[in-house]
């Protein structure tokens, strides 16, 4: 089988979407904070957006609040009733898609990436390859130990145990004065390394990462290789921020997908509906068409 | 078989977001901030009743009062420290802040101290955090509550601090406090001191091991508490002119406590407490 006789697709159709709804969302939860914590010194604050705290609008703090709840009907310090909703909107979201949250919205991730495109100019092809493989491996394991550690301490203490050692909430809390030297020192860390790896905190340490990387193994739509129009070119490999081997998928079920689609047809695979983000079985995709 | 693009799930994504959060709104549950209202006991005899365990940071004096019915004006000079005189409109998150420097290293007076200091006044249940103790006065102001164990009260004085019998002695010549009872205070009232659970037994050691030093007052022996006289606060750098502006009437002899001489005018000590305190504050070296 030749190239010529596959369908090639016409150039990426919607590449500026993701990044769009990713600056969307870190422009917004960045409003929403600095509202918040100017609003809790009774300074004035931006009229057109509601403020809250970061923790009012993270989904973890919902999800590690869920024991607390459902045993004591409480929720842990500092967690309010808007973060179990959105925890609920986001479990929703990641039993149908995946980790959509991860790919998409949480502006921790986008940082990464928007450094990771950077670094990507500095060591073209050797980006995101600097992590031996097998050390890689092991390493993504490391954010489940992460969550359990977040998730038992946090029923232990009734704190939100993670605040100090959370990338995310400095990056939107280091002007507050409520920055823990740790988290500080993580968000750095994590800076840096994201103009070597893709995306390093997600990868290796995020605990809600963790948590919706669950919802691969069966989220309802997910990204399916059709084999018998892949010509082996491994572009999709070569997209993929997680180095996740979709070129030797049927059904990408890896816990660390972040449901980007830049591995898809629409954006890095070079044929027309081979690589696709849908509900089925791999094989049978492009059948209907 | 079901395909989907870019841009679908990207819509999916931002609606399923604000649709999600309007339909929690419309059903009533998303609050962003603290309700000030605490989630309640859900079994038993205390089913209804508000749960100490439940108070944030982000919670006031007057919240407290609100829900509890513990006069915020006393409570939020009972735990009032040497140069931070609270306000009853302040957030009881401050405390953390306030009393980092001043406790001992393992000691801590923050939310989780006015929790306990709920559930003493109150009676309701709470298992108490390990290393939460209670200022001097706060402690006295539990003291002067009728039917308070002083034994319990001990266990979570600040090491080195004033006995609780001290300040309960201080506290016996105030007059009556007349608490503002709520539903939840009279609805225990009846019942045994039941701060109860595990961490309570940590309390209790660090507590009884430590908490009997005879000093008086707080550390610095600068806090307006009901055995204060008129000669403590000349002491302390208040003249006499300072003393009547706030009391409004001429002050009684050196030897007379503040809390007599406004009981003898017919006020309520509490009503000067935190201005005198400010003033003392202000003139600390
Ligand atoms: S490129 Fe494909 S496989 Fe890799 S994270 Fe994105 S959607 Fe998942």
């Amino acid at each position: 089988m030749t190239i010529a006789t596959k369908q090639i697709k016409p150039k990426k159709a919607t590449p500026w979407l993701r990044r769009g709804i990713q600056i969307f969302f870190f422009l917004l939860v960045a409003l929403i904070a600095t509202n918040g914590a100017l609003k809790e010194r009774g300074i004035a604050i931006f009229s057109f957006v509601e403020g809250a705290s970061l923790h009012a609008i993270c989904p973890f703090g919902g999800v590690v609040s869920f024991w607390q709840l459902a045993s004591a009907g409480t929720l842990v310090k500092k967690v309010h009733e808007s973060s179990v909703a959105l925890a609920v909107i986001a479990l929703a979201l990641s039993v149908l898609f995946g980790p959509v949250i991860c790919g998409w919205v949480c502006p921790l991730g986008s940082v990464q990436e928007w450094l990771g495109s950077l670094g990507r100019k500095i060591f073209k092809k050797r980006y995101n390859g600097f992590v031996p493989a097998r050390l890689d491996k092991a390493l993504r394991y490391l954010r489940y130990i992460v969550l359990a550690w977040v998730s038992y301490m946090t029923i232990v203490s009734g704190k939100l145990i993670f605040q100090d050692y959370d990338p995310y909430y400095a990056l939107f809390n280091f002007w507050t004065g409520e920055l823990a030297l740790a988290g500080a020192a993580i968000l750095v860390a994590t800076l840096l390394l994201s103009l070597f790896v893709e995306r390093p905190f997600c990868k290796y340490a995020c605990p809600y990462g963790a948590f919706q990387g669950i919802f691969n193994l069966f989220r309802i739509f997910g990204i399916k290789r059709k084999a018998s129009t892949c010509i082996d070119c491994k572009a999709c490999d070569r997209a993929c921020p997680m180095n996740i081997e979709v070129s030797t998928s049927g059904t990408v079920r890896d816990h660390q997908c972040i449901s980007c689609l830049k591995c898809t047809s629409e954006d890095a695979c070079p044929v027309e509906a081979t690589v696709e983000f849908a509900a089925g079985k791999a094989e049978k995709l492009g059948a209907a068409s | 078989m079901i395909r989907i693009k870019t841009l679908p799930l990207g819509i999916i994504v931002v609606a399923g977001i604000f649709g999600g959060i309007s339909i929690a709104k419309a059903v009533g549950y998303y609050e962003t901030t603290s309700s000030k209202e605490p989630a309640r006991f859900k079994t038993g005899e205390l089913a209804g009743l508000p749960n100490p365990a439940d108070i944030r940071g982000s919670y006031t004096w007057l919240d407290l009062e609100r829900v509890f019915g513990i006069p915020a004006a006393e409570s939020a000079a009972a735990f009032s420290a040497p140069g931070h005189a609270l306000n009853p409109s302040d957030r009881v998150s401050l405390l953390e802040e306030i009393y980092l420097a001043i406790l001992p290293k393992g000691y801590e007076i923050g939310t989780g101290a006015v929790r306990l200091f709920v559930s003493l006044y109150t009676g309701l249940p709470l298992e108490v955090e390990e290393g939460n103790v209670l200022p001097d006065a706060a402690l006295a102001f539990l003291a002067s509550r009728p039917g308070m164990d002083l034994a319990v009260l001990q266990r979570y004085a600040i090491p080195g601090a004033s006995s609780v019998q001290d300040s309960a002695q201080s506290a016996k010549t105030e007059a009556p406090q007349a608490p503002q009872d709520s539903a939840a205070t009279q609805a225990v009232s009846s019942q045994a001191l039941a701060v109860s659970g595990s961490g309570t037994e940590t309390a209790v050691a660090t507590g009884t091991g430590s908490g009997t030093g005879t000093g008086s007052g707080t550390g610095s022996g600068r806090a307006v508490v009901g055995k204060t006289t008129f000669g403590d606060l000349y002491d302390w750098g208040l003249s006499e002119a300072q003393v009547e502006s706030v009391l409004g009437y001429k002050p009684g002899p050196r030897s007379q406590t503040v809390r007599d001489s406004a009981a003898a005018a017919g006020k309520e000590f509490s009503d000067f407490r935190t201005q005198f305190q400010a003033l003392v504050d202000q003139a600390a070296p």
